[in-house]
């Protein structure tokens, strides 16, 4: 860009009510020039994130807000102290998951067909709303946990800001809409859950032991269960919000597999690091059931028995073997296949051999 | 009832003490409830619960520390009546006794249908994690199976509420009827327990630290968290960018600066409320709702500006210097964090987007912000909600709030005097260009538009129930406060 200087230096002189211009900024030494145009689905972050903004930095000491492609001002404030390697907590999906958070953002209170649930019996309801209640401790610790690592990203790496502000959101609507389904039909919220794992979650002391406890662990048994949740539902508005959910969580799955590939590829001297953090996380499984505590499993037998809780029983089975066999998938596809041989005892007995 | 002193065992929390007192229970009894390994959680339950008395509360004390002991279990002659009735074994049920289940909670999942194999299989997993948490016992390998205890299906929560979807659809506001409704002033839960649920014993407490309803509490929160879901909009789609034709450098080196800052306090937003978000307990989830909303609106936010940035040929500015950013994270409290993000800087920022809407060059530009307008009146409104249900509840912290108020707005005065970038972008868009007399046209604009936001947060401030800030106002902000002459005259 070119603003003559002759226009620059008039402008500092002569603008006696003014106070003085400076318009140094006018003249940036930086990309200019960068016209992104819509695509296909629009004008999304592949679109824009070209020439040297789509540059996303191995390392990065960006202690500001300073936008990722701004000039940097020498005297900016330092305000934090965040990850500054990208491996830390980037993933090449988190464009693409981002976008498809925005476009496929719901509403639990018009987007649920809530006239379709009729009166159950007694105990189907109360399995129900047990599990609703259960879903509900799970979605608050999944909405706060990504706010406290938001400080600790680095703001060129805000790709993972959005997406994590998107799984914020999403979380909030899946905690919202369990408590729809609890309060719509006479059951109401049962009892509390003695879910230590969650804990686990908010315990982790870095992004990617969150992220591997959290996305894929927790998130990914949830996302299996609710995919099952045609075995579970009672009627039509149950099974889209089954539906819906499993389609949020789907992405949150899917950055923490290719954050854990990223990190697998990129840091590989982590690996024992990895496999601590999920020695710790499905030692707590062990006693508390995969499906979550007691009650919840209890519950899902019973609505997947249709009131027969032996019957139940052995969709409880198929469930576990599900949700372990798709977690050991998902940790193969992240490059991390050697799980399989320590994973826990708990959890082995549910697992398939290897497909080869 | 006197009070009696804490002398051998565990320490009574203040909180249980007053409980027993209250239900004439003696504390030393509840001190040996606690050495016999009892949270105190679940010691307060079960005070709490209707018809408790000492006796009861002795006899059943007494029972755990003989088994404990090694001595006799002996069952009381209602559980042995309901056993035989369902085919339960004595010894079947001593085993239960000896977990830790009261007779009554036995009996009830006897009526319950729970059969003496299902109760089998759940007292042995509980003893073999019993026998596991002991010190030096081998860890098993093998895996539990499921329990069969169905005590959940009887927790005495409010049954019967059937909410129905209104016109705008089953909301979250709707949902507060009956015992539900009921938002208590004090959240005591430490655990991821809903509001409503049950609590159970044993739940490690989360680490929160906002457990009063005055310091976060806003009345519209649940209606603003429908209304932010209802008005979702989609940068990608939803912004006819095919509109922003080329612009004059300098107008489009100033609307990309101008982006640049609001980039950074999407940035800084989303950074801001996040940290908040796990400080603040269970109990009052309609905030953590609505702040969820409020966070997707910053990704939007920094995503929509980003966008327009790159779109035109423009590109990102320079970063702000971010000596305001330091009075929203440096708040230690959430009250001051929201007088400062909510209300403090999004009027400005609501100032900064009517003039943007006001210089917009296309469609596209009308359309992001005025779609921004609409989302920052939502966290105005909370903002100011918050501060309104803070004043009447705590009136004594009033002085308080001034505080933050002097120190937010004389850091911004600051940053406005030391940010020369973002004046003068506002003056070229302003003013249209780079000739003096534009320039002195975006000057007298800008300064119209300063008034314009200055009265808007007064007039904010006052609908909150703070008026008396037009006269504490910071000296520089004062003189925008006024009306110019030519309108008084007027």
């Amino acid at each position: 860009m070119a603003i003559s200087p002759e226009v620059l230096e008039q402008l500092r002189t002569e603008t006696s009510e003014v106070a003085p211009l400076d318009l140094s900024w006018l003249n940036l030494d930086n990309a200019w020039g960068i016209r992104a145009k819509p695509g296909k689905r629009g004008l999304t972050l592949d679109e824009v994130e070209i020439g040297p903004y789509g540059d996303v930095p191995q390392r990065s000491d960006n202690a500001t807000f300073r936008p990722r492609g701004a000039v940097a001002r020498p005297e900016a404030l330092r305000v934090k102290l965040p990850y500054q390697e990208r491996a830390d907590v980037y993933a090449d999906n988190l464009r693409l998951l981002y976008e498809e958070a925005v476009q496929r953002q719901w509403s639990s209170a018009t987007d649920v067909p809530w006239e379709t649930i009729e009166p159950l019996p007694d105990n189907m309801e109360l399995a129900m709303c047990q599990l609703c209640t259960f879903l509900t401790e799970v979605e608050f610790i999944a909405g706060d946990t990504p706010g406290q690592w938001m400080p600790k990203i680095n703001s060129d790496y805000h790709e993972v800001k959005l997406f994590l502000l998107s799984q914020i959101m999403d979380e909030a609507r899946h905690l919202d809409v369990f408590r729809k389904r609890a309060l719509a039909n006479g059951g109401g919220l049962l009892s509390a859950t003695a879910e230590n794992g969650l804990r686990r979650i908010i315990e982790a002391q870095d992004f990617t032991e969150m992220s591997a406890v959290l996305h894929i662990l927790g998130e990914g048994f949830v996302q299996t269960l609710f995919r099952m949740g045609e075995y579970i539902a009672q009627n039509e508005a149950e099974k889209k919000i089954y539906r819906l959910a499993a389609q949020d969580e789907s992405r949150h799955v899917a950055f923490g597999v290719m954050h854990l590939k990223h990190i697998v590829e990129e840091q590989p001297g982590r690996r024992e690091e990895l496999h601590w953090y999920y020695d710790q996380a499905e030692s707590i499984l062990r006693t508390e059931g995969v499906t979550g505590a007691q009650y919840t499993t209890q519950a899902i037998a019973l609505l997947a028995g249709r009131g027969d809780i032996d019957k139940g029983v052995e969709v409880v089975q198929a469930i576990l073997r599900k949700q372990v066999n798709e977690y050991m998938h998902r940790l193969e596809v992240a490059g991390l296949g050697d799980r399989r041989d320590r994973m826990s005892p708990w959890l082995k007995p549910y697992l398939d051999p290897p497909a080869n | 009832m006197a009070q009696e002193p804490q002398t051998q065992g565990p320490d009574i929390p203040e909180d249980l003490v007053k409980i027993a007192q209250d239900n004439n229970i003696p504390l030393d009894l509840v001190r040996r409830a606690l050495a016999l390994g009892f949270p105190a959680e679940a010691v307060k339950q079960q005070l709490a619960m209707p018809g408790v008395t000492a006796e009861a509360a002795e006899q059943f004390i007494s029972q755990q520390e003989a088994m404990r002991a090694g001595g006799e279990v002996v069952i009381p002659d209602d559980l042995a009546e309901a056993a035989k009735k369902h085919d339960w074994p004595d010894e079947l049920v001593k085993r239960g006794l000896r977990l830790g289940a009261t007779a009554e909670m036995l009996i009830s999942q006897m009526d319950a249908g729970l059969r003496p194999d299902q109760a089998e299989r759940f007292i042995t997993q509980q003893e073999r994690l019993r026998g596991a948490a002991q010190p030096g016992a081998a860890r098993s390998a093998e895996a539990g199976e499921q329990a069969l205890d169905l005590s959940w299906m009887k927790v005495p929560t409010e049954w019967g509420i059937r909410v129905r979807p209104g016109k705008k659809g089953l909301t979250v506001g709707a949902l507060n009827v009956g015992t539900y409704g009921d938002i208590p002033d004090y959240w005591p839960y430490q655990t991821e327990m809903p509001r409503g649920a049950y609590p159970i014993p044993g739940v490690p407490a989360m680490g929160y630290t906002i457990y009063e309803k005055a310091e976060l509490w806003s009345d519209n929160a649940a209606d603003l968290y429908e209304e932010a879901i209802q008005r979702r909009w989609r940068p990608a789609t939803d912004i006819p960018w095919e509109s922003i034709e080329p612009l004059p450098d300098e107008i489009e080196r100033a609307m990309c600066q101008l982006c640049t800052f609001f980039c950074e306090k999407a940035l800084l937003a989303g950074d801001t409320v996040g940290k908040w978000l796990p400080e603040m307990s269970y109990g009052y989830h309609e905030v953590k709702l609505y702040l969820a909303t409020a966070e997707f609106d910053a990704a939007r936010h920094f995503e929509v500006f980003r966008k327009r940035a790159l779109c035109n040929g423009g590109g990102m500015g320079i970063q702000s210097p971010g000596y305001f950013h330091r009075a929203i994270i440096d708040a230690r409290a959430w009250t001051e964090t929201s007088a400062v993000l909510h209300i403090l800087s999004n009027s400005f920022l609501m100032g900064l987007y009517q003039l943007g809407e006001y210089v917009a060059h296309s469609e596209a530009e009308s359309n992001i912000f005025r779609l921004c307008i609409q989302d920052t009146a939502r966290q105005l409104a909370f903002g100011l909600g918050h501060l309104k249900y803070f004043l009447i509840r705590k009136h004594d912290r009033r002085e308080e709030v001034h505080t933050y108020f002097n120190k937010a707005e004389a850091v911004m005065v600051y940053d406005d005097e030391n940010d020369n970038v973002l004046r003068e972008a506002l003056i070229i868009l302003l003013g249209g260009g780079l000739i003096k007399e534009q320039i002195l046209d975006g000057y007298r604009k800008l300064e119209y538009f300063k008034r314009r936001w200055v009265r808007d947060y007064l007039a904010r401030l006052e609908s909150a129930g703070l008026p008396e800030r037009r006269e504490r106002l910071h000296y520089s902000l004062k003189k925008y406060a006024e009306e110019p002459v030519a309108a008084q005259a007027a």
